[in-house]
C-alpha cells in the first residue's frame, strides 16, 4: 500500500496495481453511463475512487467535477474542475467543465461567459453545449 | 452555502447551475418546454425561484426548437489529449519486457536485472570483474540508494514539522500562512484574488473538505501543482472533518470554541506522527550500519579464508 508521501512524489495506486490507461477510460465511461442514468452517488464513488487511483488522469477530475455540480456541491466541483483544467489546460472538453464549473460562482461567471463564447465555435458537442449554455444565459 | 431568493424566500442552490440544468434537461431530448418547467418547479434540486431563471427559463420557452446538447458531456481523451502519465503500461509490453530482462520495480522506468552487463546492476553479470570488486560496487550503489532515501525523508521531515508547520500548529497557523497548509492550498486551487462564492476563507475550507473529504482534497494538490502539500493537506482536513461532522449533526459551534478545538486535534495528531518520521530516519541511519558491518565482515571472512590458504602452502 502506498502512503500519501508516495503519492505525493508521483506514484500512483494505477502503477501499483497494474491499471492502464484502457482501463482507467472504460471505468470514465462507466461512471458516465451511471451520471447519465441519474445514479449520481455511484457514480460519484467510480469517479473518487479513479482520482484517488491516478490523480494526473484529467477525465476523471472533469467528469467528478460534474457529478459534484450536479450534487449541488459547487466548491468541490469547482476544485475538481482546476484539477482538470491544470492537467490539460488547452482540452475543449476539460475547459467547458471548468466553465460550468464558474458558472456556479456569481463572481466568475463573467469568467465562466467570456470561456463558453470561446467554446461556442467548437466542434462537435463541446460547441453545442456552449451555446446552449450561452443561449440559456441570454448572451 | 445556499442562497436564498428574496423574491421568493426559498432557497436555490445557483442560478446558473440551475440554468445548466435546464440546458441539459433540454439537451436530454425533452422539449425546451418540459425544460423550461423543470427549472421554474422541479423538486430539490432543480429549485429556481429567482427572477434571473424564470427570465432564462422563458428564454428557453421562447426557443421551442432548442435540442442541442447532450444531458452528459463524456470527458473522454481525444487526440489532442495531452499524455497522461501515472497509469500502468499495457499488458504486452510488460511481457514483452520481462522476456527480455525481469524488472525490478512494476513500470516505473527503474533498472532490471538480467544476462545484460549494460545498466546500473549489470556489473553483477560482468564475468571479467572479481568478486570483491562487485561487493565495493555493490556497497557503493546501496551506499548512494540509502543515502539518497535517508536525505528524502530528512527533507520531507523538515518539510512537514518547520515549513508548513500546519501539522504541528494546527489549522490556526496554516491559516496565517498565506503559500502553505490547507488554506493556502485554496487559494492557490482556486487561483483566489478575490474569494469565490461569496464566502470568508474559514468558510469556503471548510465546505471544500466537506465536499471532497481529506484523501480527495490531498489528492487534489498533486494536478494543482503543490504535491508536498497532499500530506499535510489529509492531516489537515482529517482535524477539520470531525468538527464539521459535529457541527452538522449538533447544531453550529461559535467559530472561535471550533477554531480551538480544531488546533488541539491537530496537536494530538501531529506529535506521534512526528515521532513516528523519527524513528523512520533511525531506521534508515542503523540500516545504513548494518549494511556498513554485513560487507565489512564478508571482506573480512574471504580475507581470513584467503589467507588461511596461504598459511597451509607455507
Amino acid at each position: 500500500m502506498l502512503t500519501m508521501e508516495e503519492m505525493a512524489k508521483g506514484r500512483t495506486l494505477a502503477e501499483e496495481q497494474g491499471m492502464t490507461a484502457e482501463l482507467g477510460e472504460a471505468i470514465v465511461r462507466i461512471a458516465g453511463a451511471e451520471l447519465e442514468a441519474g445514479r449520481l452517488d455511484a457514480a460519484r464513488t467510480i469517479l473518487e475512487g479513479l482520482a484517488i487511483t491516478n490523480p494526473h488522469d484529467p477525465a476523471a477530475w472533469a467528469m467528478l467535477s460534474q457529478v459534484l455540480r450536479r450534487q449541488g456541491k459547487l466548491l468541490g466541483a469547482r476544485v475538481c474542475a482546476e484539477a482538470a483544467a491544470r492537467l490539460a489546460p488547452g482540452e475543449e472538453q476539460v475547459r467547458l467543465v471548468r466553465a460550468e464549473a464558474l458558472l456556479g460562482n456569481p463572481e466568475e461567471a463573467s469568467e465562466a461567459r467570456a470561456e463558453l463564447s470561446a467554446l461556442a465555435g467548437a466542434p462537435g458537442r463541446v460547441g453545442e453545449r456552449s451555446r446552449a449554455l450561452l443561449g440559456a444565459l441570454g448572451a | 452555502m445556499k442562497r436564498t431568493n428574496p423574491a421568493s424566500g426559498l432557497s436555490a442552490p445557483s442560478i446558473e447551475a440551475c440554468l445548466a440544468e435546464a440546458t441539459a434537461q433540454a439537451a436530454a431530448g425533452k422539449p425546451a418546454r418540459k425544460a423550461a418547467i423543470a427549472a421554474r418547479s422541479g423538486p430539490d434540486r432543480l429549485v429556481a425561484t429567482s427572477p434571473a431563471l424564470q427570465a432564462a427559463a422563458q428564454r428557453l420557452l421562447a426557443s421551442r426548437t432548442r435540442r442541442a446538447t447532450v444531458h452528459v458531456l463524456h470527458v473522454v481523451p481525444g487526440p489532442g489529449w495531452p499524455s497522461v502519465h501515472g497509469w500502468a503500461a499495457a499488458p504486452p509490453a510488460q511481457a514483452k519486457a520481462s522476456a527480455t530482462a525481469k524488472t525490478t520495480g512494476g513500470t516505473s522506468g527503474k533498472s532490471t536485472t538480467g544476462t545484460s552487463t549494460s545498466g546500473e546492476w549489470g556489473f553483477l553479470n560482468d564475468t571479467h570483474m572479481s568478486i570483491e570488486d562487485k561487493l565495493f560496487k555493490f556497497m557503493t550503489l546501496v551506499q548512494k540508494k540509502n543515502d539518497k532515501e535517508l536525505e528524502d525523508k530528512i527533507k520531507d521531515f523538515k518539510a512537514k514539522y518547520t515549513k508548513a508547520g500546519s501539522s504541528t500548529s494546527g489549522t490556526t497557523a496554516a491559516k496565517s500562512s498565506s503559500s502553505g497548509g490547507l488554506f493556502g492550498f485554496v487559494k492557490q486551487a482556486l487561483g483566489a484574488v478575490k474569494l469565490p462564492f461569496g464566502l470568508s476563507l474559514d468558510k469556503l475550507v471548510d465546505q471544500i473538505v466537506g465536499d471532497l473529504g481529506p484523501k480527495l482534497l490531498a489528492m487534489a494538490a498533486i494536478p494543482l501543482g503543490v504535491p508536498a502539500l497532499a500530506p499535510v493537506i489529509e492531516k489537515a482536513a482529517s482535524a477539520i472533518l470531525p468538527k464539521l461532522v459535529e457541527a452538522a449533526g449538533g447544531g453550529s459551534s461559535s467559530s472561535s470554541g471550533s477554531s480551538s478545538s480544531s488546533t488541539s486535534a491537530s496537536k494530538e495528531a501531529g506529535s506521534p506522527d512526528e515521532k513516528i518520521d523519527m524513528l523512520e530516519i533511525q531506521r534508515l541511519v542503523e540500516k545504513q550500519n548494518q549494511m556498513f558491518t554485513c560487507i565489512s565482515n564478508v571482506m573480512k571472512s574471504m580475507h581470513d579464508t584467503g589467507m588461511s590458504a596461504i598459511h597451509n602452502i607455507r
